[in-house]
């Protein structure tokens, strides 16, 4: 029984991956599309043009861009994809008897789903919703497809390790402020591309016009790391609170530990950078990225390379 | 690129500076005569510069940053064996790492030295910031500015309606709203209305990082009041909560000896349950669960038994009891040549690896013609491995097996160096049996006695049973620092996410109709300012009657 | 006004070799162990060495259990005696070296009202006794393993800490000297316990 919902799972997986590839391709088609077109002065609106001192009246043009035939159709396919991606978790979970998230491979696989579940509740709101979309699905399809192949370990029951409600809390919480973190990567490297301003080579100049404005790109990505930020603080509270309960000891500096504070620092710095004079706009963007690396080598090389405490990657 | 060739400084204080442009030079005079600084001025200066944002910021990532060699390098606070283990494999490289705290980073002098900065900035600067806030909590929203297309957002509108409605209908939707108001009168009629909201930020924001400082401080003071200890445990043996019963024991300089609360703890079973029913987890462990007995001395009220698991410790008296480790430890018998039992102690096997494989060293210091030392493994489901080397398949005992190297001569235990009970001291002994001995190493199964070499006697293990490794902890300071951490985590909260803003309205009767300003300033970033302004506008004009068209 | 950055550096260097400075001296926090622990040599504790005069003494103990030679032994059948209990287990160095002082004093003193007795916290009765033959030791010892019940009667403010342990007993039974750790040599042991014979 369990073998069999295994691999139902896996099938379900695989078929999310192609559907995200589809949206992918969906959207790569919208971004040819509209580079073709010539370049409109879009991004000039009336917040850009002049920074202080605009006196704006009670109605202002609304840029109002009717979503493309293959932007809608990236949209359908990634919602499809999802119900995929939701069968495939729902699947494992019941093959092996508990909730789905206990070693690298459903880390994976469950952090992947909040990252698109994030980014189809951003892309109703923004207009740039082509550039994330390939940005998005194209990372989520890499990280799936090395999960799959990387980190796969059969549906096992819990370690009695992890026998804890806090299990749910934790794990949750630290995948859904890392869905939030990758996001305001994408946004800050967009944002660093996007405020070059003389560009590489014709092709990547007009690829830039598909990039909203850099101070577009700043503020969103503000407002993602604050809620990653506050999700975080949880994680690191619900984690030491866990410790105390499992070894004794609320904190020990072991190597997960150190790697979830530094990532918490690194944050801090951020949100102090974005209110302090000379910090803001690169500086800014590029302490996001480098937050984001330690995200990642937290998730990727000390679940996978170190020993200690914290090793459940199942590997 | 202009490039800084030297600079001069004349006595009144001007810097003239050379700067290079290609191959053209240019000097300019730069600077205002600026003022010799006393030595308070100097410290003025430095104190202003430590408790700067830009410090701040500095020594965030600064301690991110140092956070790092923690975590690449073993620490003795969470992997003590890694250490040793380090030192062994790369003495030197060891001791030059040593020097420089690697092995202890978080407790290094240069590691306190940057959180303790970055307190001491924190400090300085919420000080004032709290004093500031006070009294901002209490005055009155600034004056309405005259020009305000100064600020982000500025929406102008007109209206036929009266001045008194206009300025009653904004000042109540404001209170709704939760605005503090304040009209001020101006000039030629005019009359505006400051309003603010959004104290709660500013509230947070101090009370996160009071609450981050006094987490800290009760860290401090909470490690001289914690207590750790650990004790293996085989089943049938007990423990009692005096410091020479356990294994290993530290404590913080304000524990004293007699405020270990008085028990004693009986493991009567350890009972392990595996995973039979999934083929890829076959013979992993399922549940631990260790039954002890408890006698509280000075409580009757603490129930004789209690079940502690992982994830479940027992609390006695805020001594907690953690479930950290297991294994087998069997029960050794040796006896003279004559039959005579000398020796009968159970001794722990020290896991090795996931399957069980244990390591335990026997020491028997009275009783045979020498003194003999064991060391040897234990298998709980031997099967020999394709290179022909030993190793157990499962941690489940299923015909078990002990291999025994057996050396005699001086244990080392007759001087008063400290001696550690898992590891063998063999520089004053001779091997008798094991590879490189005479005799092949000992193979004992439970129940089969067998002979020492040298006909020193005979030895047999009688059982196998489980011991339990528990951790014993007190640290009272727990729930202050928990207190602190959910405190700031509720600050945080409010920091970034309750908007500080200032909005004003202006009322400028001119003629027949009133011409209305609405500008509104937030405090650090806001993006729904705009929105707010503008909803606002639309509720103080009073919808005009329908045949009226607006733009 | 913004200095180049190097004066800044400099600045800010100062209040950072201040701060390492005063850092140097913070306390020393308790960590986590391994598992593979290491029985603390206990003789590296402080020997102290303790006399209470008879005011200040606690409550008298009343303590018993199975000896390693058979049979039991309970605290009241040494009323009206000086009793020396001496805290030990077969592996523990210091215990060995101090043994043979043990066995002397209790030679010295087995015409006196002074009762000697062992507990035993780690080891079965065999193993016991064959750490008494090898040292000759002619008193018992209490195996205290199985229950832990002497080590939790002699809780209080002048409990064993560690091993060994060494108390002296007054007639009444109460605590009225302790020498924890290895006892450096017989003439302490013989003056505590002349002092206490002699009340």
């Amino acid at each position: 029984m369990n073998t069999y919902l295994d691999s139902l799972s896996q099938v379900a997986l695989y078929s999310a991956i192609a559907l995200y590839v589809a949206a992918l391709i969906s959207y790569l088609l919208a971004a040819t599309a509209r580079l073709s077109r010539p370049a409109p002065r879009a991004h000039v609106d009336a917040a850009q043009a002049s920074s202080v001192g605009s006196v704006t009246t009670l109605t202002r043009p609304a840029v109002a861009r009717a979503r493309s035939v293959p932007q809608r159709a990236g949209y359908a396919l990634t919602v499809i994809g999802v119900v995929f991606h939701l069968a495939a978790l729902g699947l494992r979970a019941a093959a092996a008897g508990r909730i789905p998230w206990a070693n690298m491979y459903e880390f994976s696989v469950t952090g992947v789903l909040f990252l698109i579940l994030l980014f189809l509740v951003v892309a109703r709101r923004v207009r740039y919703v082509t550039v994330l979309g390939v940005a998005v699905l194209g990372g989520a399809t890499l990280l799936m497809g090395a999960a799959a192949a990387l980190f796969y370990v059969p549906a096992i029951p819990l370690p009695p390790a992890l026998q804890s409600a806090w299990l749910i809390i934790h794990v949750l919480v630290a995948l859904l402020a890392t869905a939030f973190f990758s996001l305001s990567c994408l946004a800050s490297i967009a944002q660093l591309w996007s405020a070059r301003t003389v560009p590489n080579t014709p092709t990547t100049g007009r690829l830039r016009r598909l990039l909203p404005p850099p101070e577009d790109l700043e503020r969103f990505t503000y407002r993602l790391i604050i809620i990653g930020f506050i999700l975080w603080t949880f994680t690191l509270i619900a984690g030491a609170i866990w410790a105390q309960r499992a070894w004794g000891r609320f904190w020990g500096w072991d190597v997960k530990e150190v790697w979830t504070f530094i990532i918490w620092v690194i944050y801090a710095a951020y949100i102090h950078a974005k209110a302090t004079r000379g910090w803001s706009g690169r500086a800014a963007a590029w302490l996001a990225i480098i937050g984001y690396t330690a995200v990642i080598f937290n998730f990727g090389i000390v679940n996978v390379f170190f020993k200690g405490l914290h090793s459940y990657s199942g590997l | 690129m202009r490039w800084w060739t030297g600079s001069s400084r004349s006595e009144t204080g001007q810097l003239t500076m050379t700067t290079k442009t290609g191959d053209t030079e240019a000097t300019s005079v730069r600077g205002v005569a600026s003022p010799k600084l006393s030595l308070g001025g100097w410290a003025r200066w430095a104190w202003r510069q430590l408790t700067s944002m830009n410090t701040a910021l500095v020594l965030l990532l600064l301690l991110a940053v140092a956070a790092i060699p923690g975590s690449l390098v073993p620490q003795r606070s969470a992997d003590p064996n890694g250490v040793a283990q380090y030192f062994t494999r790369d003495p030197n490289g060891a001791r030059v790492l040593d020097m420089f705290s690697a092995f202890d980073v978080y407790t290094s002098p240069w590691f306190s030295a940057i959180y303790l900065l970055l307190m001491v900035s924190l400090i300085g600067c919420l000080v004032p910031r709290i004093r500031y806030h006070v009294r901002a909590l209490t005055a009155p929203p600034p004056r309405t500015p005259t020009n305000m297309d100064r600020l982000p957002v500025h929406v102008t509108a007109r209206s036929d309606a009266a001045l008194t409605d206009l300025h009653a209908t904004a000042w109540s939707t404001l209170r709704s709203f939760r605005y503090r108001v304040h009209a001020y009168p101006g000039d030629h009629g005019q009359l505006s209305l400051a309003a603010e909201r959004g104290y709660l930020r500013e509230t947070g924001n101090i009370l996160f990082h009071v609450a981050i400082t006094v987490a800290i401080i009760a860290l401090a003071v909470g490690s001289g009041l914690r207590h750790t200890g650990q004790r293996v445990l085989v089943e049938g043996q007990s423990f009692t909560n005096t410091r020479l019963a356990y294994d290993t024991y530290t404590a913080g300089p304000l524990v004293s000896d007699d405020s270990l609360t008085p028990f004693a703890l009986t493991l009567d079973k350890l009972t392990v349950t595996y995973v039979t029913d999934n083929p890829a987890a076959f013979g992993m462990p399922r549940g631990y669960d260790a039954r002890v007995s408890v006698t509280r001395p000075d409580d009757t009220a603490t129930p004789g038994t209690a079940n502690i698991r992982v994830n479940e410790p027992l609390d006695i008296n805020g001594t907690n009891i953690y479930l950290l480790g297991n294994g087998y430890a069997p029960r050794i018998i040796v006896k003279d040549p004559r039959g005579n039992v000398v020796f009968d102690d159970m001794i722990p096997f020290l896991p090795q690896d996931a399957n069980l494989t244990s390591l335990g060293v026997v020491k028997v210091p009275d009783g045979l013609r020498e003194q003999i030392g064991m060391t040897g493994f234990l298998y709980p489901t031997p099967v020999t491995t394709r290179s022909g080397a030993a190793a157990s398949a499962l941690p489940i005992l299923t015909d078990p097996v002990v291999t025994l190297n057996v050396y005699s001569g001086d244990l080392g235990l007759d001087n008063t160096t400290a001696s550690n009970a898992y590891r063998l001291d063999t520089s004053k002994m001779t091997q008798l049996a094991g590879p490189g001995a005479p005799a092949a190493a000992l193979t004992l199964t439970p129940g089969v006695s067998q002979q020492l070499p040298d006909g020193l006697g005979s030895i047999e293990i009688s059982e196998i049973r489980r011991f339990a490794s528990f951790e014993l902890t007190s640290d009272p300071i727990q729930g202050v620092v928990l207190a602190a951490a959910l405190t700031a985590l509720a600050g945080v909260l409010a920091a970034l996410f309750v908007p500080r803003r200032r909005i004003w309205v202006r009322f400028t009767p001119t003629a027949g109709t009133t011409r209305i300003d609405v500008a509104g300033l937030a405090r650090g970033h806001d993006p729904g300012l705009e929105a707010a302004v503008r909803d606002l506008t639309a509720r103080i004009i009073p919808p005009p009657p329908p045949q009226e068209k607006d733009t | 006004m913004s200095l180049p950055f190097a004066r800044q550096a400099a600045f800010l260097a100062a209040p950072v070799l201040a701060a390492i400075l005063l850092s140097g001296c913070a306390a020393q926090p308790s960590g986590l162990e391994g598992l593979a622990s290491q029985r603390q040599p206990t003789s590296a504790l402080d020997d102290r060495i303790a006399e209470l005069p008879p005011k200040a003494r606690e409550e008298a103990i009343d303590f018993g259990g199975p000896l390693d030679t058979g049979g039991d032994y309970t605290s009241s059948t040494s009323t009206g005696r000086v009793v020396v209990v001496n805290f030990w287990y077969a592996a523990c160095p210091p215990c060995r070296v101090e043994a043979p002082l043990l066995s002397a004093a209790a030679a010295k003193y087995a015409a006196e009202p002074v009762d000697f007795i062992g507990v035993n916290v780690r080891d079965s009765a065999d193993t016991a006794r064959s750490f008494e033959r090898e040292f000759d030791i002619p008193y018992p010892s209490i195996l205290d393993q199985g229950s832990g019940a002497v080590q939790l009667a002699f809780r209080g403010k002048i409990a064993p800490n560690a091993v060994p342990t060494t108390l002296v007993l007054d007639r009444t039974g109460r605590v009225a000297a302790r020498v924890v750790g290895q006892l450096p040599d017989q003439a302490i042991l013989d003056a505590l316990v002349d002092r206490v014979v002699a009340e």
